[in-house]
């Protein structure tokens, strides 16, 4: 049985991150979950059992996240002042107003109820198809494509475009979503 | 529910998942071409529709990077793994003793074969690269090449290609050689930082060699490949047609492959 490569997590970093900051809502939360999925995913040896690289590190991420979110329910909650949250990303290619959309884009995702959020992360997020997200959430095919449907309705309406949607060439379409 | 306002109507768990396929292009060309009608003819849809569409390409635009800090721990984090597990795989391997060897000689000795090729790099033969690293990791016939004016170059190059100074890395060079392989010019030059640590910089003249076995990492984003010879890690990468090599025997694969991205 094919084993997963400890690398994948290096080859699929990017979407990982990207994953985490729209289920924690909060760059310092993703990074933080990134590195604790990592260090649960090399502790051992694993076996893929026939999922895709990516598809197994999402699955693991999720497990992840859900248990890190049950343990901190259980501790004292502290929230973050204005002043304690990040400062705007310093990368010489991210323009100030897309960091913003990024940042207010992922806030709204970690704010979606989390069947919603769960399935959007898998598939609109992280890339992976229909069949892989209902494999990993545990559910139907069809129950994902609705609770996308509702997902991306909720996004679209707290972006606040209900004008007619931009052009859609030109939108990111060197990534398959099956 | 007519009083309701027309986006607030619900519909059937079927449309809604026709509806999402539509906008992301997963759903049947077929289906997709009578939704979109469907949604030409009613407002309601077409509303629908264009929100998923537009919640789609904000998604697809998303393109976060993990920051540096993060890639660098995981790529540690991996590295240490992937020595864990080599060290495991050593410790498995049965004792060979005389009486074995005696009497399964040949077939002991594939297994040992197999499990060095396996722990070089998984490849089936030496490659070009790897019969070149070595140099990177020999002792220095030379001065160090004198730094360019500007302080981010020395006088040092092939075909182009100039090595760096690093000294704002806390790399200083110490020594440099020149050799031939194969009808390849090296020219090699050797760094050491201020805690004594060590790495040889070659740089092959001619067409690139070949490269098998090892591990492709990413470091500051660059794609490196990254081999074990023996004890030394070598990280070697093409750059302007030609063959880079970056080795060390003291030096951790990680901040091997950092130095190494700033040249790629």
């Amino acid at each position: 049985m094919a084993r997963l490569d400890p690398q994948a997590l290096v080859e699929h970093l990017d979407r990982l991150y990207r994953a985490a900051w729209a289920l924690c809502g909060s760059r310092e939360e993703a990074e933080d979950l990134v590195q604790e999925t990592a260090a649960r995913v090399l502790a051992r040896p694993r076996q893929l059992h026939g999922q895709d690289e990516l598809a197994y590190l999402i699955r693991a991420l999720r497990n992840t996240f859900l248990l890190s979110r049950r343990t901190a329910s259980r501790r004292p909650q502290v929230r973050a002042t204005l002043d304690q949250v990040e400062p705007i990303e310093h990368r010489p290619d991210s323009r100030p107003d897309a960091v913003l959309e990024t940042r207010e884009l992922f806030a709204t995702i970690a704010e979606l109820p989390d069947d919603f959020r769960l399935a959007l992360v898998a598939v609109d997020v992280a890339g992976l198809s229909y069949r892989e997200a209902a494999d990993i959430l545990e559910t139907q095919e069809a129950t994902i494509a609705s609770r996308l449907f509702r997902a991306r309705d909720r996004v679209a309406r707290a972006l606040g475009d209900e004008s007619p949607a931009s052009p859609r060439e030109g939108a990111g379409s060197d990534r398959s979503l099956r | 529910v007519t009083d309701q306002p027309m986006e607030e109507r619900e519909i059937p768990t079927e449309a809604e998942a026709e509806l999402a396929g539509t906008a992301d292009d997963t759903l049947q060309p077929d289906r997709a071409e009578r939704v979109r009608r469907e949604a030409a003819a009613s407002p309601e849809l077409k509303l629908r529709l264009e929100r998923q569409r537009c919640a789609v390409d904000a998604l697809r635009a998303l393109d976060a990077r993990a920051p540096d800090s993060l890639r660098e721990a995981i790529v540690t984090a991996v590295a240490d793994a992937e020595r864990k597990a080599q060290r495991r795989l050593r410790w498995r391997l049965p004792a060979v003793r005389p009486l074995t060897l005696a009497s399964g000689g040949l077939a002991a000795a594939a297994a040992v074969t197999v499990l060095a090729v396996v722990l070089i790099g998984g490849g089936s033969e030496a490659p070009t690269v790897q019969q070149a690293a070595p140099i990177a990791l020999r002792a220095p016939t030379g001065p160090p090449p004198r730094t360019l004016p500007g302080g981010r170059e020395i006088a040092a190059e092939v075909d182009g290609i100039d090595f760096p100074t690093w000294s704002w890395l806390g790399w200083e060079p110490t020594g440099q050689r020149t050799d031939t392989i194969e009808g390849h010019k090296a020219l090699t030059v050797f760094y050491e930082n201020g805690a004594g640590r060590q790495i040889g910089y070659t740089i092959l003249d001619g067409d690139a060699l070949p490269v098998s076995g090892g591990k492709t990492v990413t470091a500051r984003g660059e794609r490196l490949r990254l081999l074990r010879l023996g004890k030394a890690y070598v990280v070697t990468w093409r750059r302007n047609g030609h063959t880079c090599i970056l080795a060390t025997r003291t030096l951790n694969p990680v901040r091997l492959a950092t130095l190494a991205s700033w040249e790629t």
